[in-house]
């Protein structure tokens, strides 16, 4: 899957990334940004206390841009 | 389930602005998974399936793209559907076209669309799910003309529409996110 948008960060730019190379922060940013639409493609566990792609999202492609 | 929080001034220095459209860009909606907004409701980042998933580009006859948005709400019922409609003409039929209409009319998943209108704004249509189901933008109709004199238009008039409950929505950032998806 890839991600182009603003970056989730908050840093100033457009970010165009794989989502499976999404960092903590990235993830964390979008998932808080839109958990609605975001659920599909990150999931929150609460235990661990991390974000992680779903299974079919890690697996997509390499960064590019 | 919303209230407005907010009125309509006019913009006196920013309160004109002109008709029609510039560009439309499409995309298979089965690789478009996800948009995402932000409070406002604007969309701020689009999720491809893959690498290779783009959006295409059509441009129009100068004058000719127009977009019609028309929300309901049922008075006794209170339901709210929104119709979208897109028109624009191409000229000068040939393969290629033929073809572009083709895959349209056979593109069982739909499509994704983005059209900028000439104020310089990008909408993005037909990416909403109701339901928990994805309700994209169709080609409703192509009509492919001949013309009859030599001064008559070769042309080719799509139609694309969209059923929904939410209106078309602001990309934020537009041509820069456009520029890395097209």
């Amino acid at each position: 899957m890839m991600y182009v948008g603003a970056d989730p960060t908050g840093k100033a730019g457009i970010l165009k990334k794989a989502i499976g190379n999404f960092t903590q922060a990235e993830l964390r940013g979008w998932y808080n940004a839109s958990p609605s639409s975001v659920s599909q493609h990150v999931i929150f566990t609460p235990e661990k206390e991390i974000y992680e792609p779903i299974k079919e999202d890690s697996a997509s492609g390499t960064e590019q841009g | 389930m919303s209230s407005i929080t907010g009125g309509w001034l006019n913009q006196c220095t920013d309160g004109t602005c002109a008709g029609g459209i510039g560009k439309l860009y499409i995309a298979n909606a089965n690789q478009v998974t996800s948009i995402t907004t932000n409070a406002t409701a604007a969309v701020t980042a689009i999720t491809m399936s893959s690498t290779a998933a783009v959006f295409y580009e059509v441009e129009f006859r100068d004058n000719s793209g127009a977009f019609t948005e028309t929300v309901t709400q049922d008075a006794d019922t209170l339901s709210v559907a929104v119709e979208q409609s897109l028109v624009g003409i191409i000229n000068c039929r040939d393969q290629e076209l033929r073809n572009l209409v083709q895959d349209m009319a056979n593109q069982a998943c739909g499509l994704v669309c983005v059209h900028v209108e000439n104020t310089g704004n990008y909408w993005i249509w037909g990416a909403e799910t109701v339901g928990a189901k994805k309700r994209p933008a169709r080609l409703t109709t192509a009509e492919g003309l001949s013309g009859a004199l030599f001064t008559d238009s070769n042309q080719e008039t799509l139609t694309i529409s969209c059923r929904t409950t939410n209106k078309a929505r602001f990309i934020v950032d537009g041509a820069t996110v456009m520029g890395e998806l097209d």
